[in-house]
């Protein structure tokens, strides 16, 4: 029998023999020849061929130990999977770093980010009940936000102005009485008794997506609406019923070209339907229990998605065969919420066991966990900054904590909200990032800057600036815009342009050579 | 137990493992690298970072300002 070598280069699966053999050998077992001339283990047939034709008598016997050539298939089965999961544990041993591998090693030499203090800039009042499920629509600017009052409305971040969503005549009982949409100076909407949730997804074309979600017959439904301002236009005329599934729907996104959706259920299964047909394209076997969050890969050309399910495994998917292509099971809860990170070779996931794990795709593996003994509660929604280096997560003690994603450790942490955080998303263009919550209200919040402007410095005059806990020199030369700001770390002067960003400082050179910078 | 089904099970279980088990690995010290070069890199685009305010030009003149 061939022992399973720990084999950290080749992935091979080991096969289970029940018999050892060179190359291009019969498979015979190995047998013991038992005869007066020779005796020994691990002839093979040619010998015994030779012997018999020696006139010795060849005796087949199996070999002391090895087990009968007929193995039940279900022992090989549990013999090759016990196989393949050790051979998977050997993989995951740490090979790098004594202790395991995590990203806080690698970026040790990145400067920290100071303390960030995060600030609600817009409140939206207007929902009667939870929200329940927020989106940004593609213009950056609008948010649709679903609540358990059945209320579905459009905001305007800026502005904060609000359009109710207008559906009439929806065929299924349980969807209760029309909502207009309206402009709120003029009219005012129309309540929706509503006992169930929708979950909100916005295409660039502003359609609107609605799913129902309580496992009751025909609720189970997933249907597109075209989102229009026109106040005389009957959204749901226009309505498409496009997907269903055997349980509730949880979680539900528009693929890259928009024809498409995948939808996320209680049922295990993830699906993906053609929004014109109607058809189901694609069904995704394999989570052990309800899928409750899933999150599309960034990039245009992208086929694959990530969701997170209450058998605490997020698992990567091919979207055009239908295959699970990793699976990660590291969480102790169930994972409420999945994202990519923005350059899509990675994703976070928020889970009830109070963390936050980034686990990369390429290196496949966990590779950082974002957790601190203070915080107990699960969370809920997570999402990245635009660049990757800030991860937002909210959480059911009701606050929203930033973390450094490089680092691992957390940067701000946001109060307000008056009851648990239910759904969090950033903004299309990276400036703002939204919260909803049970509290009934939304927030729409950024960072503010800590330390006011500084200005000095002059020609050719390396000077030292000291402001709240930021160190800045800078050396200016006339008639030209070079200058190096030095962050915090006090380290030597790079030589060089402008730089836009220390991650903690922006600076304006000014034609007087001085130099503004703030953070 | 030996009964058909759950055979089938487990053998499509060795095939997913098996699957997974082929998936090409790289190094976590370079996957980590590259994940902190795309941070560096859009660190600039990055208004939540830079604690930009939403919808205003950042190189605009700010409110308060201490002249030294």
């Amino acid at each position: 029998m061939r022992k399973s070598r720990p084999c950290l280069g080749t992935r091979r699966p080991v096969e289970a023999h029940e018999f050892t053999g060179g190359e291009g050998e019969s498979t015979h077992p190995k047998v013991m020849i038992s005869s007066e001339k020779l005796k020994g283990v691990g002839a093979t047939l040619s010998d015994a061929d030779h012997m018999q034709s020696q006139g010795c008598s060849v005796e087949w016997m199996p070999i002391h130990g090895i087990k009968p050539t007929r193995v039940c298939p279900l022992q090989r089965a549990k013999k090759w999977a016990q196989e393949v999961v050790i051979m998977d544990q050997e993989r995951s041993w740490p090979c790098e770093w004594a202790g395991g591998s995590r990203v806080h090693q690698v970026a040790e030499r990145v400067e920290a980010l100071g303390q960030f203090v995060m600030k609600t800039r817009r409140t939206l009042k207007g929902h009667g009940n939870k929200v329940l499920c927020m989106d940004w629509c593609k213009d950056k600017r609008r948010i649709v936000s679903s609540s358990q009052d059945g209320k579905v409305i459009v905001w305007d971040s800026f502005t904060t102005n609000k359009f109710y969503c207008r559906f009439e005549n929806l065929p299924s009982k349980s969807w209760g009485e029309e909502v207009t949409v309206c402009d709120t100076a003029k009219e005012k909407g129309v309540q929706v008794c509503m006992n169930k949730k929708v979950h909100i997804s916005c295409s660039s074309t502003l359609t609107l997506m609605l799913v129902s979600l309580h496992a009751s017959g025909l609720d189970n439904k997933c249907s597109v609406y075209p989102l229009t301002f026109d106040k005389n236009e009957n959204m749901a005329a226009k309505k498409k019923s496009v997907a269903m599934h055997t349980n509730y729907l949880s979680a539900c996104s528009f693929t890259n070209s928009d024809m498409q959706i995948l939808t996320a259920s209680g049922d295990g299964t993830c699906a993906l339907w053609d929004v014109e047909s109607g058809q189901l394209l694609q069904s995704f076997h394999g989570h052990g229990a309800d899928v409750l969050c899933l999150d599309l890969a960034p990039s245009e050309t992208g086929n694959t998605f990530v969701s997170g399910g209450c058998d605490k495994k997020a698992m990567v998917w091919d979207m055009r065969s239908g295959q699970c292509v990793q699976a990660f099971e590291t969480h102790e809860s169930d994972i409420n919420s999945v994202r990519y990170y923005p350059s899509g070779d990675a994703f976070a996931s928020g889970s009830d066991d109070a963390t936050c794990r980034l686990y990369d795709l390429r290196a496949d593996r966990e590779v950082a966990i974002y957790s601190k003994e203070s915080i107990i509660f699960g969370a809920s929604s997570v999402d990245f900054s635009l660049s990757g280096r800030l991860l937002f997560a909210g959480y059911n003690d009701y606050t929203i904590n930033v973390w450094d994603v490089l680092k691992g450790s957390r940067v701000s942490i946001l109060f307000g909200h008056e009851n648990r955080v239910s759904t969090l998303r950033v903004s299309p263009d990276g400036t703002a990032f939204c919260s909803g919550s049970w509290d009934h209200t939304l927030r729409v919040s950024g960072c503010v800057s800590t330390i006011q402007c500084v200005r000095g410095g002059g020609r050719d005059q390396p000077s030292w600036q000291q402001r709240g806990q930021s160190r800045l020199r800078w050396a200016g030369q006339p008639g030209s815009s070079r200058f190096s700001p030095v962050g915090s770390h006090g380290g030597r002067e790079l030589p060089g342009e402008v730089q836009g960003a220390s991650a903690t400082q922006v600076f304006k050179h000014r034609l007087d050579n001085c130099v503004s910078a703030w953070s | 137990m030996s009964s058909g089904a759950s055979v089938n099970t487990l053998q499509s279980l060795v095939e997913q493992l098996k699957l997974e088990a082929g998936v090409k690995q790289i190094k976590v010290s370079q996957a980590a690298a590259e994940l902190q070069q795309y941070c560096m890199q859009n660190a600039c685009k990055d208004a939540l970072l830079l604690c930009v305010p939403a919808g205003s030009n950042p190189f605009r003149e700010p409110r308060s300002c201490a002249l030294l």
